[in-house]
C-alpha cells in the first residue's frame, strides 16, 4: 500500500511539473510573437541608423545610399513581411541560433552568452551580500523589535530605499575609485572588480529583504511553537534557526524577484561600473534598433524569468513539505 | 544576539579580506586608454577596428592629416600628381608588416581592394579610382574624374594598410598583420586590447613599451575613470563634465574643436523656410556665442560657414554673418512679409511662422537656447528632443522644420560639398537645389591647384551663406582627459586617430 501511495504521489509530481513546463513553453512562444511584432513598431529603421550614423556620412550620394540600404535590408531579411521574418527567425531559434547582429555582424547567441556570464557573476555576488545582510539584519531587527538597534536598522532601510540606485552607485564609485582609489575602474570581469557593483546592487535590494525577514520573523516569534520552545528553555540559536526556516518562503520570493531583476540587467549599475553585462548589451541593442540582438535579449530574459519561477516553485516544495501534497493544478 | 553579531562579523571580515586582495595597480602601469568602444574584430573592414588601431599607432594609412589639417605622407613616402587623372604614390622600401613581410605596391593594392570589397564605409573613397603597380614600391592611381585628391582619400581610417595573405584572417591576434609601431598581444572583443612595441618597426620606435586600451561605454563612468587616475587618456568626455576636472590634480581636459560643424538644417519645403530672406534672417538672429556657451560650455569657436571647422579652411569662420544682429533679422523678416502681431509672433496671410526643431543626444540645451533666440524674433519654435531614429522618421514624413546635427568636414572636399548641397546629396535634408551652387561645385571638381580650390570653396561658402539652406553654429568640442603624469600628448582635431605618438611616455619613465 505505501508503495502504491508513493507511486501516486510521484505521478502527481510528474504531472505537476509537466504541466508547469508546458505552460512555460506556451508563455515563451506567445512572448516571442508579441515581442517580435512590438520591436518592429518602434519608429526608426536599423539599416538607416547603421548607414547614417550622425557625423559620419560616408556615402554622400543619396541614391547610392538608398541602394546600399536596400542591399543590407535584403541581407538581413528585413524586406520580407513580418510573418515570414518571424518564421525564419523562429526556425533558427529552434536550432538555438538567435541570428546575427545587424550592427556587429556577430552571432547574437555568442554575444549574449558572454554578456550573460558577466551578469550572472554580478547577480550571484549581489545576491549573496543581499541574503547575508537581509537575514542578518532582519533577524536582529526582529529580535530587538522596538529597541535602539531595530530603530537604527529600520531608519537605514528607509534611507537606502529612498536613494535612487544610480545615486548610490555613483557615490560608491566616486568614494572608492576617485577619492580613496581602492576600486579599480576598468571593463574587466573579475572578483577584484565585482565587489563594488555587487555591493551597490545588494544595498539597493537589501532594505526590502530586511523588512520582509523582520516582518515574517516577528510573525513566527508570536507563534505558539516559538513561545513553547522558549518556555522549555530551548537555546536562542535553535529558536532563531526554526524561525528562519519557517520564514523561508517569503524570503525566497523576495530573493527570486531580485534575481530576475538582476538577470534582466541591472542597466544602471552595469553602465556606471562599466560591467559588460546583459543590461549594457540590451541598451546598446535598443539604441541601435538591432532587432536580432533585442529579440535575443528578450527571449533570454523571458526564459530566465520562467526558469526562476520554476526553480522557486521547486524550492517551495523542498522547503515546505506540506506543499508536496497540495493539489497540483498548475 | 550572538547569531546576528557573528553573521555581521563574518560579513565584515570577508569584505575586509576582499578589499585587501584588490590590486592597487595605478602607478607604474603602461599607458592606459579608455574609449567608448573597443572593436568586435581585429579586421579593419569591421568598424571601428581601423580607426582604433590607427589611433594607437598599430595600423597606418598611406597619408595622414597633421594637426593643422594638411595631409602629409605617413606609410607612403610621397605622392605626385602627374596630370588631372593620374597620380603616383611612392612607398617606403624599409617598411614592413609585423610579420616582417615587405609593404610592396602589390600588398598595398590588395589591402585597398579588400577594404573596397568588404567595407561599405571605404568604398566612397575608392569610387572611380583604379590602382595599378608601376614598380615594386610605386603605385599608379588613375581617376575617372579629374583632380581627385588621392592623398586625402587615402588618409581615411577605413584604408589602413593590412596584410591580405591567406593566412591572415584577422580572427585572432595571431592572424592579424599590420604595419604600425605597436602590435596586438592581447585582445578581448568589446573589452580590451593590449599592445606592445613593435621592435622591428620601420620608423621612430615609441618610448612606451605597452599600451592598454579598454572600453568604458558609459560617459559618466569614463569621467570617473579619468578622475580615478588609473587611465592616462580618456576619450569622449562629455562637455558638461568639464568642470569636474578644474580642480583635479590627476587629469586635465584637452579640448580641440573637431572637424565637425554643428548645423541647423532647415526644411526648405516648409512655409517661410522656402524664402532665402527668412532663412538669412534666422541666421542673423542666431547668437552663436550663446549657443556655444550653452551647448559646448564655451569650449568651441563660432563659425558661420560649414567647412570652417576644417582647420584648412578655418580662416572662413566669420564669413558673411560677422555678428549676431537681431535687428537685421527683424528687418529681413519684415521685408519678407512676416509681420509681428500683438502676441509677439510673426504672421503672413494669417499663418504663423513656426518651426518644429528636432534635436537628439546632447543637443537639447542648444535647441532650447535657439528656441528662445528665435522667439525674440517672433518665430514660434517647438523643440522635440529624442532618439536620432525619430529625426530620420520625421524627415520621411516631413514633420520637421529644423534639426541640429554635426557632420564631418574633413575629407575630400568635392564629395563632401555635394553631400551637403547637391540635390542628390545624402546630407541635403532640406532639399536645397541651386544652379549657381552646382556650378561652383563643378568648378571646384575641375581645379588641380589647392590655392585655386580654396578660393572657389570660399566663393561657394559665401553664396551658401546668402542662401542659408542651413545655419552653422560652431564645431563640436572634442574633449579628452589626459593624465597629468603623461608627457607628449598632442591635441588633434581627429583625436580618435591620433591618440598615441612615438614620443609619448609616463613621467619618470
Amino acid at each position: 500500500m505505501p508503495f502504491y501511495f508513493s507511486l501516486l504521489k510521484g505521478e502527481k509530481i510528474v504531472r505537476g511539473v509537466s504541466s508547469k513546463f508546458l505552460g512555460a513553453l506556451l508563455t515563451l512562444f506567445l512572448s516571442s510573437i508579441v515581442l517580435f511584432v512590438l520591436i518592429r513598431q518602434a519608429p526608426g529603421d536599423p539599416i538607416t541608423l547603421l548607414l547614417e550614423q550622425p557625423g559620419d556620412l560616408s556615402i554622400n550620394d543619396a541614391s547610392l545610399l538608398e541602394e546600399r540600404k536596400q542591399e543590407l535590408r535584403e541581407l538581413h531579411g528585413l524586406n520580407d513581411n513580418v510573418f515570414v521574418q518571424y518564421k525564419n527567425w523562429f526556425t533558427k531559434v529552434l536550432r538555438l541560433d538567435l541570428g546575427t547582429s545587424i550592427w556587429t555582424g556577430r552571432s547574437v547567441a555568442q554575444e549574449i552568452t558572454t554578456a550573460l556570464k558577466a551578469t550572472l557573476i554580478l547577480a550571484f555576488a549581489a545576491l549573496v551580500i543581499q541574503v547575508v545582510l537581509g537575514i542578518g539584519f532582519g533577524i536582529l531587527s526582529a529580535v530587538r523589535a522596538g529597541g535602539f538597534k531595530d530603530n537604527v536598522i529600520r531608519l537605514l532601510c528607509v534611507m537606502l530605499a529612498s536613494v535612487p540606485g544610480f545615486v548610490l552607485s555613483l557615490s560608491l564609485v566616486y568614494f572608492f575609485a576617485v577619492r580613496y582609489r581602492i576600486y579599480e575602474m576598468s571593463s574587466d570581469i573579475n572578483l577584484y572588480r565585482v565587489w563594488l557593483p555587487a555591493m551597490a546592487a545588494a544595498l539597493t535590494n537589501a532594505p526590502r529583504t530586511i523588512r520582509v525577514v523582520r516582518a515574517t520573523s516577528l510573525t513566527e516569534m508570536g507563534q505558539a511553537y516559538t513561545l513553547f520552545s522558549k518556555s522549555c528553555g530551548v537555546s536562542k540559536r535553535i529558536i532563531i534557526r526554526d524561525i528562519v526556516r519557517n520564514s523561508l518562503l517569503p524570503i525566497i520570493t523576495v530573493i527570486s524577484i531580485s534575481l530576475v531583476q538582476m538577470i534582466g540587467g541591472a542597466i544602471v549599475i552595469e553602465s556606471i561600473f562599466s560591467w559588460p553585462g546583459i543590461g549594457s548589451y540590451a541598451v546598446n541593442a535598443i539604441m541601435l534598433h538591432d532587432y536580432p540582438a533585442i529579440q535575443g535579449y528578450s527571449m533570454v530574459t523571458v526564459t530566465a524569468i520562467i526558469l526562476t519561477n520554476l526553480m522557486v516553485d521547486v524550492l517551495y516544495i523542498l522547503v515546505d513539505p506540506r506543499l508536496k501534497s497540495a493539489p497540483t493544478n498548475g | 544576539m550572538k547569531i546576528g553579531r557573528s553573521i555581521l562579523g563574518s560579513f565584515l571580515l570577508s569584505f575586509t579580506l576582499l578589499l585587501c586582495g584588490c590590486g592597487l595597480a595605478f602607478a607604474n602601469a603602461p599607458i592606459v586608454i579608455a574609449g567608448n568602444e573597443i572593436p568586435i574584430s581585429l579586421d579593419p573592414t569591421s568598424y571601428p577596428s581601423g580607426d582604433t588601431m590607427m589611433g594607437v599607432g598599430a595600423a597606418e594609412v598611406l597619408f595622414k592629416a597633421d594637426p593643422k589639417g594638411s595631409v602629409q605622407p605617413s606609410l607612403a613616402k610621397d605622392a605626385t600628381q602627374i596630370d588631372e587623372y593620374n597620380w603616383e604614390i611612392a612607398l617606403r622600401p624599409e617598411a614592413t608588416f609585423w610579420s616582417g613581410e615587405p609593404v610592396t605596391a602589390d600588398a598595398v593594392i590588395r589591402s585597398i581592394q579588400r577594404e573596397g570589397k568588404l567595407n561599405p564605409k571605404a568604398s566612397p573613397y575608392l569610387k572611380g579610382i583604379e590602382f595599378s603597380i608601376k614598380s615594386d614600391y610605386v603605385i599608379q592611381a588613375k581617376t575617372e574624374t579629374p583632380n581627385v585628391d588621392i592623398p586625402m582619400n587615402l588618409s581615411h581610417y577605413t584604408l589602413v594598410v593590412h596584410n591580405t595573405n591567406e593566412k591572415y584572417t584577422y580572427k585572432s591576434i595571431d592572424t592579424a598583420d599590420y604595419t604600425g609601431m605597436y602590435k596586438v598581444v592581447e585582445y578581448e572583443p568589446h573589452k580590451k586590447i593590449v599592445y606592445e612595441r613593435n621592435e622591428s618597426y620601420w620608423g621612430q620606435k615609441p618610448k612606451t613599451k605597452r599600451i592598454v586600451y579598454e572600453e568604458i561605454g558609459d560617459a559618466d563612468a569614463r569621467v570617473i575613470a579619468a578622475l580615478s587616475g588609473r587611465y592616462h587618456i580618456v576619450l569622449n568626455i562629455p562637455v558638461a563634465s568639464k568642470a569636474q576636472f578644474d580642480t583635479s590634480n590627476t587629469s586635465q581636459i584637452v579640448s580641440v574643436p573637431a572637424a565637425n560643424t554643428h548645423t541647423i538644417y532647415l526644411n526648405l519645403k516648409k512655409p517661410g523656410l522656402d524664402d532665402p530672406k527668412v532663412r538669412q534672417a534666422l541666421a542673423w538672429g542666431v547668437d552663436r556665442e550663446e549657443l556655444n556657451l550653452l551647448g559646448e560650455e564655451g569650449l568651441s569657436t563660432p563659425v558661420t560657414v560649414w567647412i570652417a571647422s576644417n582647420p584648412f579652411y578655418s580662416d572662413f569662420k566669420n564669413m558673411f554673418f560677422d555678428s549676431y544682429n537681431a535687428q537685421k533679422a527683424e528687418e529681413l523678416l519684415d521685408g519678407a512679409g512676416w509681420k509681428k502681431a500683438k502676441d509677439g509672433y510673426r504672421y503672413k496671410d494669417s499663418k504663423p511662422l513656426e518651426i518644429v526643431l528636432r534635436t537628439f543626444r546632447t543637443d537639447k540645451a542648444m535647441g532650447e537656447a535657439l528656441q528662445i533666440q528665435w522667439d525674440r524674433l517672433g518665430v514660434k519654435v517647438a523643440v522635440r528632443h529624442g532618439d536620432y531614429s525619430l529625426i530620420q522618421d520625421a524627415r520621411k514624413t516631413g514633420d520637421w522644420g529644423a534639426s541640429i546635427e554635426a557632420w564631418s568636414t574633413f575629407g575630400n572636399v568635392v564629395p563632401m560639398l555635394e553631400g551637403q548641397y547637391s540635390p542628390r546629396g545624402a546630407g541635403n535634408y532640406g532639399g536645397y537645389a541651386d544652379d549657381r551652387t552646382n556650378e561652383l561645385i563643378g568648378m571646384i571638381a575641375n581645379v588641380s591647384d589647392s590655392g585655386e580650390r580654396k578660393a572657389l570653396v570660399e566663393e561657394l561658402s559665401l553664396h551658401i551663406a546668402e542662401e542659408s539652406p542651413a545655419i552653422y553654429i560652431c564645431p563640436r568640442a572634442q574633449l579628452t582627459a589626459v593624465s597629468t603624469s603623461l608627457e607628449g600628448f598632442v591635441p588633434h582635431f581627429r583625436q580618435f586617430e591620433n591618440l598615441v605618438n612615438a614620443d609619448m611616455r609616463l613621467k619618470g619613465q
